[in-house]
């Protein structure tokens, strides 16, 4: 197999960029050259186990979610029209995954077909976060399961990952103005349910 | 990300990783055999639907799990696996899996943070390796030495001749002054010679040697061996291989590659920046400021117009300031004022060398 080259001599000459870009592995990818999937999973691996914990609230489904999101990016990446957006178009991926994910477990546990599994609250931050963000984070997951699906998603998005209006509305395929709604539906529920958890709205 | 983020993560070891990598290209396998096995080209739009309905059905909901009744090897130098008159395979305790052939064997050479090493004795074994980037892992075959840089590949010693073959990810062959590095697909085999290349560094860290010897577990061995292929470019692939090192944290073998790079390849036009990033490896991570010097150095020297000077030349100003080389400092200073009048760097440099 001939190796698809992926420095362009000017990025090598330049000396601003260090390693492949996301454009080069994607365009080797495209070609078939499995080191590039292997350098993109090991560029992004983090971003999408971490994205997928945190919208999920649990290790539980992480593996399976991740592994789902690397396979339909991998497998279409024909569709990118951007290359080097990889990135993004990768977390746009988890995130719809995950909203499907969990649409279909909030069915199930309507219909009765699901034991629920609670968030555990007091594992869920890492033991080196401050206080205050540990409380808060307890506050927004304990509240999680109780939202539609689309309402956490947003939350989280936004309150979690700290992400703009704007960027919550591309990664979730969403108006502006339903993610403004969705949002404030949730901050609903979680200001009423956060008295409760005795965290600061 | 926000602070709040940043302190919600789950763990993700190595091994974890290397599963789930290896469970994408499964999936992705079967993804590829499912829509070919169906034909998709030949069917309608209606179809495809109904396709995409029983695929959604079929998919598997995880992806299996390694078999867990295979035995999990702890190397140790001494330590021995031996397959039986069957394919056996073998975990290891890092994640990484190993299937041999019949009545193959391999045997623990060093264990210690930086390096898993193993030797195979005599027959095929296929290794899938769990990424660690702070590990490298090392097989050894006759006088031919097997460096992982990537994920899975095969050795092969039958009589006098050793074979590898890669199936995903880089390897690195070393044998003596002689090095190649193989990506996915490529093969490399040579006959073995009676002299063995010099061992390796190794920091054994202690570890008491032994002689247990466990026997695999039968399995079943199905891989596909890759094309003949040439090395193209080992420069690009030196250069390659020090970025991955770098980014997975291994700035020492990064450094390794970089030096190897300007070493072997001074004429390649990489070479210049390979130096360029070797000085700054050696200085922002290895805090060793003559090491630096001498890379930034040959950097300037290899390479009359990279984009990297200017900031090689500041560089080598302050550093050659912090060494209290005076001379050497207001040389410098005077080749980056003229070279770069309106540098980016200007009023560092002006006041460095004071």
């Amino acid at each position: 197999m001939q190796p698809v080259p992926i420095h362009s001599r000017t990025a090598l000459a330049g000396g601003a960029s260090v390693g492949p870009t996301d454009a080069a592995l994607v365009a080797a990818a495209r070609a078939g050259d499995v080191w590039a999937r292997d350098a993109l999973f090991s560029r992004h691996a983090r971003m999408v186990h971490g994205l997928a914990f945190r919208l999920m609230g649990s290790d539980a489904d992480v593996d399976d979610l991740a592994q789902d999101a690397f396979v339909e990016a991998l497998s279409g990446l024909d569709r990118l029209a951007e290359p080097a957006a990889f990135s993004s178009w990768l977390g746009a991926i988890v995130v719809r995954t995950a909203h499907k994910r969990l649409r279909r477990r909030r069915l199930f546990d309507r219909l009765g077909l699901r034991r629920r599994t609670p968030i555990d609250l007091d594992a869920l931050p890492l033991s080196s976060a401050p206080p205050d963000v540990a409380l808060e984070l307890r506050r927004i997951y304990a509240v999680l399961d109780q939202l539609p699906a689309e309402e956490r998603v947003a939350l989280v998005l936004r309150r979690v990952e700290g992400m703009e209006l704007q960027e919550v509305a591309d990664q979730m395929a969403l108006s502006l103005a339903t993610v403004k709604r969705r949002i404030a539906a949730a901050e609903v529920t979680l200001d009423r349910y956060g008295a409760r958890y005795g965290g600061a709205t | 990300m926000s602070a709040l983020g940043e302190n919600l993560y789950p763990e993700l070891p190595p091994a974890r990783l290397a599963r789930n990598r290896a469970a994408i290209e499964t999936k992705l396998a079967g993804r590829g055999r499912m829509w070919r096995s169906l034909g998709v080209g030949a069917l309608g739009a209606g179809a495809i639907a109904a396709i995409g309905l029983i695929a959604f059905v079929m998919w598997p909901a995880s992806t299996p799990e390694v078999a867990t009744s295979e035995p999990v090897w702890v190397i140790s130098p001494g330590a021995r696996v031996t397959a039986s008159a069957q394919p056996s395979a073998v975990q290891l305790d890092d994640g990484s899996r190993i299937e041999l052939s019949p009545h193959a064997s391999i045997v623990g050479v060093a264990r210690s943070e930086a390096e898993l090493s193993l030797e195979l004795e005599t027959g095929e074994a296929a290794f899938e390796v769990a990424l660690d980037a702070h590990r490298t892992f090392r097989v050894r075959s006759g006088d031919v030495l097997v460096q992982v840089l990537g994920t899975a590949f095969t050795v092969e010693r039958s009589e006098g001749r050793v074979t590898v073959a890669v199936s995903r990810g880089r390897v690195e062959v070393l044998r003596g002054e002689e090095r190649s590095v193989l990506g996915a697909g490529d093969r490399w085999s040579a006959e073995e010679r009676v002299s063995l290349a010099p061992e390796p560094a190794v920091d054994e860290g202690g570890i008491e040697r032994g002689d247990d010897v466990i026997e695999a577990e039968p399995t079943t061995l199905g891989r596909s061996r890759g094309v003949e292929a040439p090395i193209a470019e080992p420069a690009r692939a030196l250069f390659e291989a020090a970025q991955i090192a770098r980014r997975e944290g291994r700035p020492d073998r990064a450094a390794a590659l970089f030096a190897e790079l300007v070493e072997q390849y001074p004429g390649d036009a990489r070479a210049g920046l390979a130096a360029f990033e070797l000085g700054r490896i050696r200085l922002d991570v290895m805090h060793d400021v003559p090491g630096s010097i001498e890379a930034l150095e040959r950097s300037l020297a290899l390479s009359r117009n990279g984009g990297f000077r200017q900031d090689a030349l500041a560089r080598l100003v302050l550093l050659y300031a912090r060494s209290s080389e005076t001379a050497r400092c207001l040389e410098a200073q005077s080749r980056y004022l003229s070279d770069y009048p309106d540098g980016v760097h200007l009023l560092e440099v002006r006041s460095a060398c004071e």
